[in-house]
């Protein structure tokens, strides 16, 4: 696997991929023959409006949902044509998830959060040493009902990054947060980014947070409309929106 | 169709599921309240126009022999309004086709007609030819289970003499509508009958022309029953009075009464405890659903809709669930009364026992029904009409959680995230917790308390019949007979030992208590016969002194060493004080036993015998019943083999009845309670499965999420629901306890397997629907919500 981007492996590449829902009796076409490669220890933003097919597109490269046709593949693996299990296990091994709604259990303490990762993972971190990167590691014994909205973000970048995934896949990171809160977020997902080399691809509707991309991907009606790379990245305390 | 009901209906559609469960539930307990609440009213109701129409007596009494004159006495006792006088005999039966030996009551009857007191409804045949000393009318439950018809013929040994009868009729008495043989709680139709002849012959062959030994009373309303009883006891005590009895111990008026009193029980608890359920499961069921419906509760008070209207939209969906428990409960509960009915109709021959739910059982199922609807949605809909239409906008806010109680406990703090979760999870509702794990306790224990009844009587079976009672057959006979009578029995066909002994009634006195019982003589080194012990120890017989049934010695408040007032019923007939020096642990009856040589003493005289206890060639014992049958001496035989299989034809069925129903009704708590608050759990915590999921946990691994908080309180449930079965089981003997027959307390590994399989049962139900659910679990649709 070589690439176009000098020593860098690619990590997905998606070729020819459409997706349909049938929301009732209506087809809808979620997304429509988008085709592009994702490199590895790449900080990807997929830009788009709501219903552009970003989170489709999200949800397929995390194993969450299959296209309807074209093929992805991972590596060398054909997710298009994995078994439930397999992208169980791909999901378990490979992938940290971020949501905009956070997803925490609400019965567990943030550390407790984490350790649910990493007691299934082969080669987690400590979950101590996933808080302390979050910048948590004070509160690592309080309850998600303790904490704020930002605090329940890091804490759910933590349980996503302690299983030292290849991938982390954020939607919305930042949707349910305000400004400053939103920016520590970022802070954070660059931090991981760099520290552990992990490939990142972040959805967002707002388009300042693109500056901080390596890559941007901006979609409209399913379709990948533009492919960008930023020469030289905005660090996220130079972001503003 | 309002827009508001069209709401109703589809939503009714998806939690389809839950109100099944419930609604199963609910036709549990109305089924259960129309069956049984029907068939009290039709039992009592029965048994009064029968009792009234056929004229049954208030007071029995029995004497050796009494003059008519006496009774014309007695007839003059104030408060007494008829008498009717007879003749009663106890007899040993030789009936064609059965080779075991049956016995009967005979009572005499007016050669020209029906009896003031206690009428016999004729079901068929003709009433006795005036002095025929061969024409019978027999019961109609003995002439159905051997299919007697008029004409057919069987043998008597009356007073000595074997006699063929002819049954004339077949009929039915209301002082016999449970034919119970003296001293047992065994009904057996078959081996015991009640049968009714011309009072003069009758009289002729027990000499007691001019005479009775048995009659009733009739008392004018307002009588003083007691008073009269000692009355006639007074007047009567001249002639061997055996005591007279009121209605509440005739035999078969106590067993009827009782009988019903079980009934009328199970009409209020056995529904309780499902309707109870019931309510506990719509009020979880609606409280979540009104949790996420604030969102269309906020906007229908925001479109102006009335609080009213509001609410009785959510207490439509209890009301569902009710309308449709309640037809299927009220149309299943007739099916049950049904079949309940031709139950005690087998039991209780009445003239007619018709099964129809009245009115009122109509009425009352309805208002049980919408009452638990009301009550399970109450608590519910009441949090939801208080909040204000902007706070319910917003959504619920997110659920706090603690460490747990147990969580201070330093084994639990090292416990894995998973099971933390389920434990605080179940920690966090300790009230719904709570009365989850209750109603599981209250299904585990009826399930140990119902199955112990039946391990009971396979344990008399196998310890009385086949342990303590060594003797294959007793014979005793009619008078005492001189001790070679022995070797008359040892020559009967098939015996291959004979012991004989010697047993005399007697009245027991402790202050004014007295119990009349049979003191029987043991000899030391005697092998067939033995006092035994329920745990199967032999009792040891003193020299001197007497060793009552300890059940006896409780009843009248004796403790070892204390002196009695013994007035022996036979010979002299004189009154002495012993002193009671042992107990024996008895299942039946209640008896006294004395060194054999020191009872002779007593009597003064030598050697006569009451009976003869025999082992038997068991391969020949039906030669045997035939000789015994030919025996004019012998009042009576209790044979070991045709004990048990009495025992086996009248209870096994049952069993196998009851056992289906107690497992069926546990089994239908407990899943109601398990499936729906797995429901509710999956519920409220779809995110955080789906989050789960998403983190790379296979469905089997949120299924043991969701599930161990149900498998927990399973867990729980078990162990508490034995005990608390055990306590039940244990309180049984007391309360069932009487002078015929007491329970062992028995609980066996199988009762508790058959619990723990039943509810592993529910689990597994529980679990493989559950899964399917989470195996569909939209994981995207899931994490885009916000709850």
């Amino acid at each position: 696997m070589h690439s176009e981007h000098g020593d860098r492996k690619v990590i997905y590449r998606i070729d020819g991929v459409s997706k349909s829902y049938l929301m009732g009796e209506v087809e809808v076409a979620a997304l429509r023959n988008v085709s592009a490669t994702i490199h590895s220890a790449e900080l990807l933003v997929i830009l788009g409006a709501s219903g552009s097919g970003k989170s489709t597109l999200l949800n397929i490269l995390g194993g969450l949902d299959v296209p309807s046709s074209g093929t992805v593949m991972y590596r060398n693996w054909d997710m298009t044509h994995a078994s439930e299990t397999e992208l169980t296990q791909f999901r378990r091994k490979s992938v940290g998830f971020v949501f905009q709604f956070y997803n925490i259990i609400p019965s567990l303490t943030a550390l407790e959060n984490v350790r649910l990762v990493t007691d299934i993972a082969e080669n987690a971190m400590d979950p101590k040493d996933a808080m302390a990167l979050v910048g948590l590691a004070e509160r690592m014994h309080h309850f998600p009902s303790q904490m704020s909205g930002g605090e329940q973000q890091r804490v759910a970048i933590a349980r996503a990054i302690a299983k030292n995934p290849d991938v982390l896949l954020c939607d919305e990171p930042t949707g349910a947060l305000d400004f400053t809160t939103g920016l520590m977020v970022l802070d954070v997902i660059e931090k991981v980014h760099k520290e552990l080399d992990t490939t990142v691809a972040l959805i967002t509707h707002n388009a300042s947070i693109a500056d901080m991309a390596d890559k941007v991907f901006r979609m409209r009606s399913g379709e990948i409309i533009e492919v960008a790379e930023n020469t030289v990245r905005k660090a996220p305390s130079e972001l503003s929106w | 169709m309002t827009a508001l009901s069209l709401k109703l209906f589809r939503e009714v559609k998806q939690l389809r599921g839950q109100l099944i469960a419930i609604v199963i539930v609910i036709a549990c307990g109305i089924a259960n309240f129309v069956a049984f609440r029907s068939v009290d009213l039709s039992l009592t109701l029965t048994r009064a126009s029968f009792y009234d129409n056929y004229q049954f007596a208030d007071v029995f009494l029995t004497a050796r022999r009494a003059p008519e004159t006496v009774g014309q006495r007695i007839a003059e006792i104030p408060g007494v309004a008829h008498i009717q006088t007879r003749v009663a005999a106890e007899v040993m039966l030789d009936v064609p086709g059965l080779s075991d030996p049956a016995s009967g009551l005979i009572l005499s009857v007016p050669d020209n007609g029906q009896p003031l007191l206690n009428k016999l409804f004729l079901r068929s045949g003709t009433w006795v030819t005036p002095g025929s000393e061969t024409d019978v009318i027999v019961s109609t439950a003995f002439a159905d289970a051997h299919g007697f018809e008029e004409g057919d013929q069987f043998s008597a040994v009356i007073n000595g003499r074997k006699r063929k009868l002819t049954i004339v009729a077949r009929a039915i008495s209301p002082e016999h509508i449970i034919e119970m043989p003296p001293g047992t709680m065994i009904i057996d139709n078959k081996r015991y009958g009640t049968m009714w002849m011309a009072r003069s012959a009758l009289a002729a062959a027990y000499d007691m022309k001019g005479a009775f030994n048995s009659a009733t009373l009739a008392l004018e309303n307002g009588a003083d029953e007691s008073l009269v009883k000692q009355r006639v006891d007074r007047i009567l005590k001249p002639y061997g009075s055996f005591g007279s009895i009121g209605r509440d111990e005739q035999i078969s008026a106590r067993f009827l009464s009782d009988d019903i009193k079980q009934v009328q029980g199970q009409a209020i608890i056995v529904p309780t405890i499902f309707l109870g359920v019931a309510i506990f499961l719509l009020n979880i069921a609606l409280l979540r659903l009104v949790g996420t419906q604030r969102m269309s509760i906020a906007i229908l008070k925001a479109f102006g809709y009335t609080r009213f209207a509001i609410g009785s939209h959510y207490i439509g969906f209890a009301v569902v669930a009710v309308v449709i428990g309640c037809l299927l409960g009220f149309y299943s509960g007739q099916y049950l009364g049904e079949g309940l009915t031709s139950l005690y109709a087998k039991f209780y021959r009445f003239p007619q026992l018709r099964f129809d739910v009245p009115e009122g059982v109509v009425f009352g199922s309805m208002v049980l029904s919408l009452g638990a609807a009301v009550l399970g949605a109450w608590g519910a809909v009441r949090t939801v009409l208080k909040l204000p239409a902007a706070e319910a906008m917003r959504p619920e806010s997110p659920r706090s959680f603690k460490p747990g109680i147990l969580e201070r406990i330093p084994l639990f703090r090292r416990l894995d995230p998973i099971t933390t979760m389920i434990w605080r999870t179940i920690e966090r509702r300790p009230m719904r917790s709570a009365l989850s794990v209750s109603m599981i306790v209250m299904a585990v224990a009826i399930l140990v308390i119902g199955r112990s009844m039946f391990d009971m009587f396979d344990m008399i079976i196998d310890s009385q019949f086949n342990k303590s009672f060594r003797q294959d057959a007793s014979i005793s006979f009619t008078m005492p007979r001189s001790s070679s009578s022995r070797f008359d029995v040892a020559h009967m066909p098939a015996v291959l030992k004979a012991e004989p002994f010697r047993s005399v009634p007697v009245d027991v006195s402790v202050g004014a208590k007295t119990k009349r019982i049979a003191i029987q003589g043991v000899k030391k080194g005697q092998v067939i016969f033995q006092v035994v012990n329920m745990d199967g120890t032999a009792v040891e017989i003193p020299k001197s002194g007497v060793v009552f049934t300890n059940w006896l010695a409780d009843g009248l408040g004796l403790r070892i060493g204390d002196t009695v007032t013994v007035k022996l019923l036979e010979g002299d007939r004189r009154s002495l004080r012993m002193a009671m020096v042992g107990t024996a642990d008895e299942m039946f009856g209640i008896n006294g036993y004395m060194d054999a040589d020191a009872l002779s003493g007593l009597l003064k005289e030598q050697g006569s015998v009451s009976g003869v206890h025999v082992l038997l060639d068991v391969s020949k014992s039906d030669e045997f019943s035939k000789a015994v049958k030919q025996t004019p001496a012998a009042a009576g035989v209790m044979m070991r083999e045709a004990a048990i299989r009495s025992f086996d034809e009248n209870y096994a069925e049952n069993m196998d009845i009851s056992t289906f129903y107690i497992v069926g009704f546990a089994m239908i708590i407990a899943f109601g309670v398990v499936y729906n608050s797995a429901r509710i759990a999956l519920s409220e915590r779809a995110t955080e499965l789906a989050s789960l999921r998403v983190l790379g946990f296979t469905t089997m691994e949120i299924t043991v999420v969701l599930l161990g908080e149900q498998m927990i309180m399973l867990l729980l449930a078990l162990p508490v629901g034995f005990f608390l079965g055990l306590l039940g089981v244990s309180a049984l003997p007391a309360a069932f306890a009487s002078d015929m027959f007491r329970f062992p307390i028995v609980i066996t590994s199988k009762n508790l397997g058959l619990a723990v399989l039943t509810i592993s049962c529910v689990a597994v139900i529980t679990g493989v629907l559950i899964r399917r659910r989470l195996t569909r679990l939209d994981l995207i649709a899931v994490l885009k919500s916000r709850e």
